[in-house]
């Protein structure tokens, strides 16, 4: 957007590998991202495609076999991960919180939740514990639950109530960045719309930003100024929302538009045949060509760059010069469904019967 | 809570009264003479039949029962064959010095064992850590009584550190009262014996605690725990920790048990006069009134400790269900 | 059956300290076969020395490996002739209780309601019952032979299994192959038996592995307290008989090899038990 404004969270080049039997997995392949204040990012993708991975790295609790090859995570003006553990430690929930994925097994089931908010806000500010207290219960209001019931344990809360807890937890100590991870998945569509209605009002008043990572194309399109798809470890198109879902620029997310269910088509949404690649050995050239109907041989042997393809938008697609071309094909069942080989091996036999 | 503890302790009394009953069928239906086993065989005749009479082995058998459940009841154990005194005279003191010795022991083992085995678990892979599993088990596998001579061995023989055994220097405190345990020369004596039923007992703890936080680390509180910018300290202790002490609050009966039952060989090698030593002896000279009141002593211990065990469950985990 | 023995030896293979401690059990379980037959001397007989005069105490030697007791009775050979009494009770009593505690689980699991609360209650009352302490008192009541001893340790040891089986099959009996045998209409006992037993196979050997440990030790315990089979010459005796003779601290080569033998058989049923645990139990697949 606006290009003289820093971005409060710059991911860039960032590589991460984990430790397997087989050798090491790449789940993250120079990734590149910026946030920008007051400007919620989208990342998109399959589950496997590293969107939680890239979230842990950010955060930097990435677990014990998993690390940071090369890249910088710059918060605030500073690289984290050139800064030693306790820097780090300063900032995580202080200057970078997290909305988990579940908050059933999030939360400690045997401490009180208050307390599990009140260590948060003693390990960054020192306090007094009354004093504490009450912030706790000025969050529960905040997020909307009734403050005496601070005092319960996890399992005394419904799902909804406990995701808003974990909410609460998040924006505790006012960070400038929120990472939600999933943070509506567990939950019927009601809960989950009154959490993000929630969550947009706390935004105008909290001034954070929101990256939000999800499978889900339509919470992206409702909360998201900009998005970032990922596939295999990889983003392969950024640009506004908006734009992106509009006139994609990579075969994928072409694909992942179909799969949205559309109003008033009453068609089954086209899904991407295939599966993701195997991290510690993918495919040479584009991870997506074995998926991809329009795949050439250049796809197969070179790893294409992200180029720019308008002012705001990059791609990691070979032929994202053509993608006008392609786009009206990419519309079609037969394009996807029928570039499989076997598919298409199936669909002789039968032409000959 | 309430009906909780009143379950909890219902079902204690509901044990010790079988545990009672099956001692009363154990020592009376036995082959030969059914009062062998209540009235000493040293008696001559006469003083025999009075004493049956007196103790009603001359009724029926549910009789009998009754009677003998009324007597634990207000601790009457009989008179012990060896020494003619009654019962509950003989076990008292011994009770006491059964507890200072294990009771603070176990106390140790299972605080120790917990610490540790987190530790070994937060440092997994190392070689500290494997060092330590291995020699967990290795002593976990050892039978007590001979650790507890190797022990004499290289710290009372060898090195002479401390004495080969009893609780206090033989002669010293004629007539032992509550002083006794106040005195260097007792903690002398106690801490051989406290050393190695602490590194023994110790073990099952460390191992048990090992395991299930290696489990825990993987859940996502303790992720969250991270994320929230705690130390790995606060993480370890606050989260890890607290969180894998709860299976192993379940075993604290069964290790008890063990204590307890393991406290007659340990207190054996140690020349320590406490109810497991005091029982073997008994058995030895056929003391049965003594075997009997001390065996249902040890179970009361025993069950007690359950008892306690079950509450600190309850008190730990606010999820349980008290029903 | 034989697909379950095969998975338990694999998993144990390859588990920690695996290899080593197959190899002392089979050692172990050759030695109980053999032993009295490789012996070098008969455990009982004085032996004397050249000269004609009884070995008292005689230090290790390249004739007596690991020297001899007081009434100059050759130690190694007693260890070979205790390796049997000590697997002989371990593991008839590993086989009685978990064939006793398998058998209450499956019913208090299956069943629930009033016969599973009674026989809880029952479970409870065992598990209050101090466990040396008891097995003392039996022997000494009944007898000291070693069917009393097996049969006294295999009525305080089932409980342990009743109450894990018990657990694993109150979630076995929801499971969809169990409401598929009833619509076919297969009896309970059918059910427990044919459907469930199979599944609980597993923690049944675990459960046999650690009971055998156990009951390894307390058979030392108890022959080291005297209350031995007086007729049999186990690992714990050995150690009694120098602790009888008040001569163990003048002759360490008299009390360490029992211990030493007890503990590293014992460390390996224990980790033979572990390994397999790991396998059957994925909730501690990371230990």
């Amino acid at each position: 957007m606006s290009a003289d404004i820093p971005p409060i969270l710059a991911v860039s080049g960032l590589h991460a590998d984990y430790h397997t039997a087989r050798g090491p997995a790449r789940a993250l392949v120079d990734v590149s991202l910026d946030v920008t204040t007051g400007a919620n990012l989208g990342v998109i993708g399959e589950s496997g495609c590293g969107k939680s991975t890239l979230l842990k790295a950010i955060i930097g609790v990435l677990p014990a076999n998993a690390r940071v090859t090369t890249g910088a995570i710059v918060f605030d003006g500073k690289d984290l991960i050139a800064a030693d553990e306790e820097a780090r430690r300063r900032v995580r929930w202080a200057g970078i919180s997290m909305i988990t994925q579940s908050a059933l097994n999030a939360l400690n089931p045997v401490t009180r939740i208050n307390d599990q908010i009140v260590e948060a806000l003693a390990s960054h500010r020192p306090q007094g514990r009354r004093e504490a207290l009450r912030r706790v219960e000025q969050l529960f209001e905040m997020v909307g639950i009734d403050p005496s019931r601070s005092r319960d344990y996890p399992h005394q809360f419904s799902g909804g109530m406990r995701q808003r807890a974990i909410i609460a937890m998040a924006l505790a100590l006012q960070p400038k960045v929120v990472l939600a991870d999933e943070p509506t998945t567990a939950l019927d569509v009601i809960v989950q719309d009154q959490i993000f209605q929630r969550l947009r009002v706390l935004q105008k008043e909290l001034h954070f930003s929101l990256v939000l990572v999800t499978h889900d194309l339509a919470l992206v399109i409702e909360n998201c100024a900009r998005v970032a798809v990922m596939y295999a470890g990889m983003v392969v198109e950024t640009g506004p929302t908006r734009m992106v879902v509009r006139e994609p620029a990579h075969p994928y997310t072409l694909g992942l538009k179909n799969a949205l269910p559309r109003l008033g088509v009453r068609d089954e949404p086209i899904a991407i045949p295939g599966a993701p690649p195997d991290l510690v050995d993918p495919p040479p050239g584009c991870r997506f060509a074995p998926r991809c109907p329009f795949a050439v041989d250049i796809c197969r042997s070179q790893t294409p760059e992200l180029v720019r393809v308008s002012a705001d938008r990059r791609s990691r697609c070979h032929r994202a010069l053509e993608i006008d071309a392609l786009a009206p094909l990419a519309a079609l069942r037969d394009t996807w469904e029928k570039s499989d080989a076997a598919a298409r091996a199936i669909d002789q036999v039968s032409f000959q019967t | 809570m309430g009906r909780y503890l009143a379950q909890r302790a219902m079902h204690s009394a509901i044990t010790l009264a079988a545990m009672a009953t099956l001692m009363f069928f154990l020592f009376r239906l036995l082959p030969g003479d059914p009062t062998m086993t209540v009235i000493s065989p040293a008696l001559q005749p006469e003083a025999r039949a009075a004493m049956r009479a007196q103790f009603g082995l001359d009724r029926p058998l549910f009789e009998q029962y009754l009677v003998y459940l009324r007597n634990l009841m207000v601790l009457d154990f009989g008179y012990s064959f060896q020494t003619s005194r009654p019962v509950w005279e003989m076990i008292e003191g011994r009770l006491v010095n059964t507890l200072v010795l294990i009771l603070p022991s176990m106390i140790a083992a299972y605080m120790l064992g917990a610490l540790v085995g987190a530790l070994t678990a937060w440092k997994r892979g190392s070689r500290a850590e494997v060092g330590l599993v291995f020699t967990a088990t290795a002593v976990q596998s050892a039978p007590l009584f001979w650790l507890g001579m190797l022990a004499i061995l290289l710290f009372s023989i060898k090195l002479d550190l401390f004495p080969v055994g009893h609780i206090v220097t033989p002669g010293r405190f004629p007539d032992p009262t509550w002083r006794m345990y106040l005195t260097v020369d007792f903690l002398h004596h106690l801490a051989l014996p406290f050393l190695v039923n602490t590194i023994y007992q110790l073990c099952f703890p460390l191992l048990l605690m090992r395991s299930t936080m290696l489990s825990t680390i993987g859940e996502d509180y303790i992720e969250l725990a991270r994320m929230k910018g705690l130390t790995e300290k606060q993480v370890l202790f606050n989260h890890a920790m607290r969180n894998s002490l709860l299976p192993l609050a379940t075993t604290l009966p069964m290790i008890l048990g063990w204590a307890v039952a393991g406290s007659v060989v340990i207190e054996t090698v140690f020349s320590w006069p406490g109810l497991g030593l005091l029982m073997v002896d008994s058995v030895g000279r056929l003391d049965y009134p003594v075997v009997q009141a001390s065996f249902l002593l040890i179970a009361v211990l025993t069950v007690l400790g359950t008892f306690v065990a079950d509450l600190l469950y309850g008190l730990l985990d606010p999820r349980i269900v008290y029903d | 059956m034989l697909r379950t023995l095969r998975e338990f030896l694999l998993a144990v293979w390859r588990g920690p300290f695996g290899k080593i401690s197959l190899v002392v059990v089979g050692t172990c379980l050759a030695l109980a076969i053999f032993g009295p037959a490789i012996a070098p001397y008969d455990p009982t007989a004085r032996t004397y020395d050249a000269s004609g005069r009884l070995l008292r105490l005689a230090a290790p030697s390249w004739n007596h490996w690991l020297g001899t007791t007081l009434l100059g009775r050759d130690i190694f050979s007693q260890m070979l002739v205790g390796a049997r009494p000590a697997l002989l009770v371990g593991g008839l009593t590993a086989l009685g209780a978990v064939l006793i505690g398998v058998n209450v689980g499956l019913i208090a699991g299956y069943f629930g309601g009033r016969v599973d609360a009674m026989l809880m209650r029952v479970t409870d009352v065992f598990l209050g019952l101090p466990f040396l302490p008891f097995i003392i008192v039996v022997l000494s009541m009944t007898g000291r032979s070693l069917s009393t001893l097996v049969l006294s340790m295999t009525l305080v040891m089932w409980r342990s299994t009743a109450r894990v089986v018990r657990a694993q099959v109150l979630s076995l009996r929801e499971m969809p192959f169990v409401a598929a045998a009833r619509i076919t209409g297969a009896g309970d006992m059918t059910i427990l038996y044919r459907e469930i037993a199979p599944n609980v196979m597993p923690i049944a050997l675990v459960s046999i592995a650690f009971a055998l440990a156990w009951a390894i030790i307390t058979e030392a315990s108890i022959g080291f307290l005297g209350f031995g089979d007086p007729s049999v010459i186990s690992w714990g005796s050995i150690v009694y008989d120098a602790y009888a003779s008040q001569m163990m601290y003048r002759a360490p080569w008299w009390v360490i090899p029992p211990g030493v033998a007890v503990m590293v058989l014992v460390s390996a049923v224990y980790f033979v038990g572990r390994a397999y645990e790991q396998v059957v139990n994925p909730r501690l697949n990371s230990g």
